[in-house]
């Protein structure tokens, strides 16, 4: 599972290093490429991933989206069944909703990471950190019994400022929504529908775990709770409200070690699908951004939520050379 | 030999072979006393003095009208070592153990539901003997002891001991508290349930050197340590008030996989609220056992584990599960190495 970091121009150079890398190091497969005239123009990509085999390969689809007036630089994102040169964007086989990768006009510093799965990517602007995911989870089921375990996951539902902050902005394995359940993340059930993924909604605190999913909506354990009974904040494992939630309280070990847990991806009332590829929720605070972190023979990188960087506002993605 | 079972007809068969077992996976016995009724034995950085208390008379309620039956059980404590001196009156003063009593009540582990005589208990170790697992069955009820050393992963500390049992019991307590019935079911949020010991005060760990600055070495599990306040549960409905981890382990119905999620040891230091993480209770894993019966085996991946019900598996749709002893689906299962 190769790793790289680099430092890209814009937002429209992140999207082109990002297809050479995969490309030419992580083997995948460009099916289509428009480059970008200016920074304004629309650029798309379609990309095929090696998957699970020949009848369950990965295609991912991204599209960039600006408006100068507002500082909008982003990338749409989709994941489908299948890839057909024919159909205007939007429309490949069993296509998800799109949700947004917000960047910005001016040099990104990145960090990819890509398997025959799935692909990762952390960007940092000014001293935000915004990250997405396109492609395979793995699910508790064989690829035949589950044969597009697609998640896909930016950082927003919408296309907004890299600057842009509310508690349904946040990084990949753990999204927000708005208030009718438009996600920053979309997974594939075994039925084929795709759900919102829906940990946190729009509110101007930091976090606002939302207790009134539908059963059409999906979250991440541990970074939200399954908050059926209506009790909001209360029984999330990351709610900083004695006595709910631990995370805050949690101390790494007198050797500055943690345990690591995989993310799971849930629904509100139907069995669970899987867990995150590659990255993992850390049981202690204390970690700085970009952390290098060993744990045995495994390396980890940590990135923050966004623009928080407190005690529960971390992930660990694996970096496997 | 790591795993073993057999049955027995009261409380001492069940120690003995709690006994034998735990020597035959290299724990050294320090002392075995029948007459004061007493078990301890250690193994690495794990110390436990065990206590069993027979022919205990207790008040059933759950008729309505009070009738006098007989539960026993086991307590246990850890030390920072071993004083196999101590005698039945002071067993539990062990190094460094100051937070759990001698009697009945107190900080340590406590085991239920064994005045025999049992269907079957199972008992299960790994390899290097690194911690025990007891369950016993009687009839469809069913109870557990653990204790040895957590499972810590990559973790370089050197080491924690835990032990923790089953306190719920079968029978049922007089009404009380504003409630109109106590009911008898396996709360997984309740003082002393296994193995997290969650609430109140029950179970033990000494963490010679893995916690940070300030908390405790050899401690009880304290209200809010081990507990995500999630744990609470009505074994009447699988949707209310659900223990996270069972639900985030329901069995898919659209595959034949059953996730099982391992519970994480976590210290609580009452005096600055803080908690620390320091592993995992070694090859117990939580899952929700619908469409599976007691006993049931799972392979997975080359390992077997064996399924067990946290109390008594009953219907979510039998009614008559609030007024008995009842776990619903939730269970636990345990690595079977043989």
């Amino acid at each position: 599972m190769p790793y790289t970091n680099g430092s890209a121009d814009d937002y429209h150079d992140l999207l082109d290093q990002l297809r050479t890398w995969l490309t030419g190091t992580a083997g995948w497969t460009e099916l289509q490429w428009t480059a970008p005239g200016s920074l304004t123009d629309v650029a798309t990509l379609n990309l095929q991933g090696p998957g699970a085999g020949v009848d369950n390969r990965v295609y991912i689809n991204i599209r960039s989206q600006s408006d100068e007036t507002e500082s909008i630089y982003s990338w749409e994102i989709s994941g489908a069944t299948g890839y057909d040169e024919d159909q205007p964007w939007g429309a490949q086989p069993n296509e998800s909703s799109r949700p947004f990768f917000n960047l910005w006009e001016n040099s990104i510093d990145y960090w990819f990471y890509a398997n025959d799965r799935r692909f990762v990517v952390v960007a940092k602007t000014s001293t935000t950190y915004a990250s997405m995911y396109a492609g395979f989870f793995l699910p508790w089921a064989t690829p035949a019994q589950y044969p597009f375990p697609l998640y896909v996951a930016g950082d927003y539902y919408d296309k907004v400022p890299w600057n842009q902050a509310n508690a349904a902005r946040r990084f990949f394995p753990d999204p927000g929504g708005d208030n009718s359940l438009v996600s920053s993340g979309y997974v594939r059930g075994p039925d084929g529908i795709w759900l919102p993924i829906y940990n946190n909604a729009i509110s101007s605190a930091n976090d606002s775990h939302f207790g009134s999913r539908t059963p059409s909506c999906a979250w991440t354990s541990p970074y939200t709770a399954w908050l059926g009974d209506g009790s909001g904040d209360t029984y999330t494992w990351t709610s900083n409200a004695d006595p709910a939630g631990p995370f805050d309280r949690l101390l790494p070990t007198a050797q500055s070690e943690r345990v690591l847990i995989p993310i799971s991806i849930q629904r509100q009332i139907a069995q669970p699908l899987g867990v995150i590829d590659g990255a993992y929720a850390p049981l202690g605070t204390g970690l700085t951004t970009e952390q290098h972190v060993v744990s045995g023979s495994r390396n980890f990188r940590a990135f923050q939520n966004i623009n928080r960087n407190s005690g529960n506002d971390f992930m660990l993605l694996e970096e496997v050379a | 030999m790591a795993y073993s079972t057999a049955t027995g007809a009261d409380i001492e068969d069940f120690m003995t072979a709690l006994k034998d077992f735990a020597d035959g996976q290299g724990w050294t016995i320090g002392k075995w006393d029948t007459s004061d009724k007493l078990l301890f034995l250690e193994k690495g950085v794990c110390h436990a003095a065990m206590r069993w208390v027979p022919d205990v008379d207790v008040t059933d309620y759950q008729s309505g009208s009070p009738v006098t039956v007989q539960d026993d059980y086991v307590l246990g404590v850890l030390g920072s070592s071993l004083d196999n001196s101590k005698t039945a009156s002071n067993w539990a003063e062990q190094p460094d153990q100051t937070v759990a009593g001698n009697g009945i009540s107190g900080a340590g582990a406590r085991m239920n539901n064994l005045a025999g005589p049992f269907t079957a208990w199972h008992l299960f170790s790994d390899a290097d003997g690194s911690y025990i697992h007891a369950v016993v069955r009687t009839g469809q009820l069913f109870s557990f002891l653990s204790f040895g050393t957590l499972h810590q992963g990559e973790l370089t500390h050197g080491g924690v001991a835990y032990i923790s049992g089953t306190s719920d019991t079968w029978w049922k307590h007089a009404p009380g508290g504003g409630h109109p019935y106590d009911y008898v079911y396996a709360d997984p949020g309740a003082k002393g349930e296994f193995p997290v010991n969650t609430r109140g005060e029950g179970g033990m760990w000494y963490a010679p050197d893995a916690l940070p600055a300030g908390f405790p070495t050899l401690d009880c599990h304290r209200d809010k340590s081990l507990r995500m306040w999630w744990y609470h549960t009505q074994p009447t409905s699988p949707y209310y008030y659900m223990l996270d981890h069972h639900r985030l382990a329901s069995a898919p119905t659209w595959s034949s996989w059953t996730p099982l999620f391992g519970i994480p040891f976590i210290a609580r230091n009452s005096a600055s609220d803080k908690l620390c993480c320091a592993g995992f209770f070694p090859d117990i894993r939580v899952l929700m056992m619908d469409g599976m019966l007691p006993g049931q085996e799972l392979d997975m991946s080359g390992d077997t584990w064996k399924v067990f019900p946290r109390m008594r598996q009953t219907s979510w749709s039998d009614p008559s599960s609030i007024y008995a002893a009842s776990s619903g689906q939730y269970a636990l299962a345990f690595k079977k190495i043989t």
